[in-house]
């Protein structure tokens, strides 16, 4: 372990040189900054592994059941389940997606869940992204330095290898595949998650497209190649989100999405990863409904928790809300990656009345949660090794089994006590190992 | 029941070449319980190739796209259709299906002034424990107070005015009124679904809205626009949440052009 760490300066480096980059817009304008790596890797047992890898296929399995019946028959809503205010109100349920089973019958074919890991060892889920969740191609990258630095740290430890993320993301690829090649759509360079993007192609073998690469001719999606040739497109893992896919059906001011792209995929001659429409199961409202859904429509019980979260759009849990304002921590529904997300505690008591005024007036807007305890990992500061809050991605995949990647994407922040660990907030990030047994 | 010969026409002509010219046409009335449609003719020029797609709400519609350099886009439409809407109809799934049509959209959400209409009828009208009015007598009387509140004014709102927008001018045109009264019948819990089509004479599309009776578990047409109910002198094309599910053609390309838009519809009655 100690060579890992004395190695910590040389990968970064290495990260630096191999483009390792997140990309974020601040006022306006584009900034690239490296993803800080922290050397000491987060490590799971094979038994606490085993656990998050039920619970979480029982997540994912249980929400794409829910897209299925949410975008068909709506039995849930009919029986009561989640009241229709909290679908057909909020922006993540798209009409346009009415009626559509994806190839499969998958929607969310690469989920994002976040997990925190309490103090007392407990594993509680954060949010779930099933829309493009990115990450895992930097744990994948790190580690490959890793070995590469420090290959007696990996012999003598009994690690799972990770590097076969590509070879799941390819085989959910060809699971949905409906006939054609597989294509990775990039907004381009300028987007946050572009290295990934890249990597992602090179190493699942799929074609790296922009928009201009791809088009529609009648019922198909075709992929021109370098000669002008056109290919037929049975999968497109696409990087960009809803609004801009299709300016004929979305955004119509969207330049960077393909026109028609959406006609296709209706009549199931091309698959969408992920689905569009899937804004609606991530949702920070629909979250509390989670564990519901897994009861409805597995009739099991949840095996992994929620964090306690409360709706305000719930009488009881308004006045909850109100009466333990300054414990909680509130959440904007609509917004995402750290933003939207207010301590009660770290407002002024102005502030905090003006909140909960907020808060009776737009009650479906936000969620309160109890503040989790985290348990603290270490990180390495300059030569000291100091305690910070992380939380965990883990990655699912969903083609004809349900997979759990045995690593996943572990965030940390670097401010001391601070619980925001978004990469887009300046958080660096950790190597996630699972042991083997 | 009527039997109706219609006539479409788009004609676009650009002020410069254009190229790359993708098009969604949702302009070709379709068969269904209330109408019976048979098409003539059918005429799209210039096109390279063109498909044909159903949408979420289950009806058809054409796309294509056109590479090729052009200054005009011409459709059009011809048929006849026999129509017998007496009685409201039933669509879509009985049970529950009509309760996405109950929530507001950006286009058809209330304004205060609005929500103050809407909660006036609620207490006039529903909230009466003694013999509540009629669902009928009620849609009639809100429809007509739109209708005397408005003034029919071509050019003053275009596609993105909201509901409340046009309330507030006092102005509009159907889609306007469209709007305003789906959003007044959401807000009093009445399920409303926006209905695109021709309606009997000349000039140019219509709309109008489709509301849930929900004792009879069955849909009537209304007309705020011209203050009456739907009748057989109308053929409906397409319907939606809002008048965005109901774009006739919608169209992008590229090329630095004005674009100029003509738009023919004619409705009689033969034999």
């Amino acid at each position: 372990m100690i060579d890992l760490l004395t190695h910590a300066d040389s990968i970064n480096r290495l990260l630096a040189r191999y483009g390792v980059k997140f990309g974020i817009y601040k006022n306006g304008v584009f900034k690239e900054q490296l993803f800080p790596f922290d050397p000491i890797p987060r490590i799971i047992t094979p038994d606490e592994f085993e656990e998050l890898e039920r619970g979480l296929k029982q997540r994912v399995d249980a929400l794409n059941l829910f897209l299925g019946d949410l975008y068909g028959k709506k039995q849930i809503l009919k029986d009561g389940v989640i009241p229709d205010a909290f679908i057909f109100s909020s922006p993540g349920y798209l009409k346009q997606c009415e009626g559509i089973r994806p190839p499969g019958g998958i929607y969310s074919h690469i989920s994002g869940i976040d997990l925190v890991q309490g103090k007392d060892k407990t594993w509680y889920i954060l949010e779930d992204n099933l829309r493009v969740p990115s990450g895992a191609s930097y744990p994948m990258i790190a580690r490959n330095l890793c070995r590469r630095a420090t290959p007696d740290v990996f012999r003598r430890h009994k690690i799972r290898d990770n590097r076969n993320y590509a070879d799941l993301l390819r085989e959910t690829m060809d699971y949905a595949n409906t006939g054609g090649v597989n294509v990775i759509l990039t907004p381009g360079r300028y987007n946050a998650a572009y290295f990934e993007h890249s990597y992602l192609a090179e190493k699942s073998g799929a074609v790296l497209a922009m928009n201009s690469d791809l088009e529609v001719r009648g019922d198909f999606l075709y992929y021109k190649d370098f000669h002008g040739r056109a290919k037929k497109v049975g999968a497109v893992y696409r990087r960009i989100s809803d609004d801009y896919l299709d300016p004929m059906t979305f955004r119509e001011e969207s330049l960077i999405g393909v026109p028609h792209i959406m006609d296709v995929y209706r009549k199931g001659n091309v698959a969408i990863l992920n689905a569009p429409g899937n804004g609606i199961a991530d949702d920070k409202g629909i979250y509390y409904f989670v564990p519901k859904m897994i009861t409805y429509y597995l009739n099991e019980e949840p095996i992994l928790k929620n964090a306690p979260t409360y709706l305000p759009f719930y009488d009881e849990d308004l006045e909850y809300v109100l009466k333990n304002f300054n414990r909680l921590v509130i959440k904007d529904v609509a917004e995402a990656g750290g933003y939207g997300v207010v301590f009660g505690s770290a407002l002024t008591s102005e502030k905090a009345e003006q909140f909960k005024e907020m808060l009776k007036r737009e009650r479906r807007r936000f969620i309160a949660q109890e503040v989790i305890d985290f348990l603290d990992i270490d990180i390495m500061e300059g030569d000291e090794m100091v305690p910070r809050k992380a939380d965990l991605r883990a990655f699912v995949l969903s083609g004809k089994e349900t997979k759990v990647w045995a690593s996943g994407l572990t965030r940390f922040s670097r401010v001391a006590d601070s619980f925001i660990v978004n990469s887009s907030q300046g958080g660096g990030f950790k190597d996630t190992w699972v042991l083997s047994r | 029941m009527k039997k109706l010969h219609f006539y479409y026409r788009m004609f676009s002509g650009f002020s410069s070449m254009i190229s790359d010219h993708s098009f969604t046409l949702q302009c070709v009335p379709e068969s269904n319980d209330v109408q019976q449609i048979e098409i003539r003719k059918k005429q799209i020029a210039p096109v390279e190739w063109i498909a044909r797609g159903k949408d979420s709400f289950g009806y058809s519609y054409l796309y294509g796209n056109t590479k090729e350099g052009h200054d005009s886009f011409c459709v059009e439409i011809e048929g006849t259709a026999l129509v017998s809407r007496v009685g409201g109809y039933v669509f879509g799934d009985a049970e529950g299906g009509q309760k996405m049509y109950c929530f507001p959209t950006e286009l058809t959400a209330c304004s205060p002034e609005m929500r103050a209409l809407a909660s006036r009828y609620q207490k006039e009208y529903f909230d009466q424990e003694k013999n509540p009015a009629a669902f009928a007598d009620v849609m009639y009387a809100l429809m007509h107070e739109v209708f005397s509140i408005m003034e029919y004014c071509p050019g003053t709102t275009d596609t993105r005015t909201t509901a409340a927008e046009a309330y507030a001018s006092k102005k509009g045109v159907c889609q306007d009124y469209a709007h305003i009264f789906i959003g007044l019948c959401r807000a009093l819990g009445i399920p409303a679904v926006y209905v695109a089509g021709y309606m009997t004479g000349e000039g140019a599309s219509h709309a109008w809205v489709a509301v849930f009776d929900s004792e009879r578990g069955r849909w009537y047409e209304i007309d705020p626009t011209n203050d009456r109910w739907v009748d057989d002198g109308y053929i409906s094309v397409s319907h939606g949440l809002d008048s965005a599910d109901c774009i006739m053609n919608k169209g992008i390309f590229r090329g630095v052009a004005q674009e100029n838009q003509e738009i023919t519809v004619i409705v009689e009655e033969i034999e």
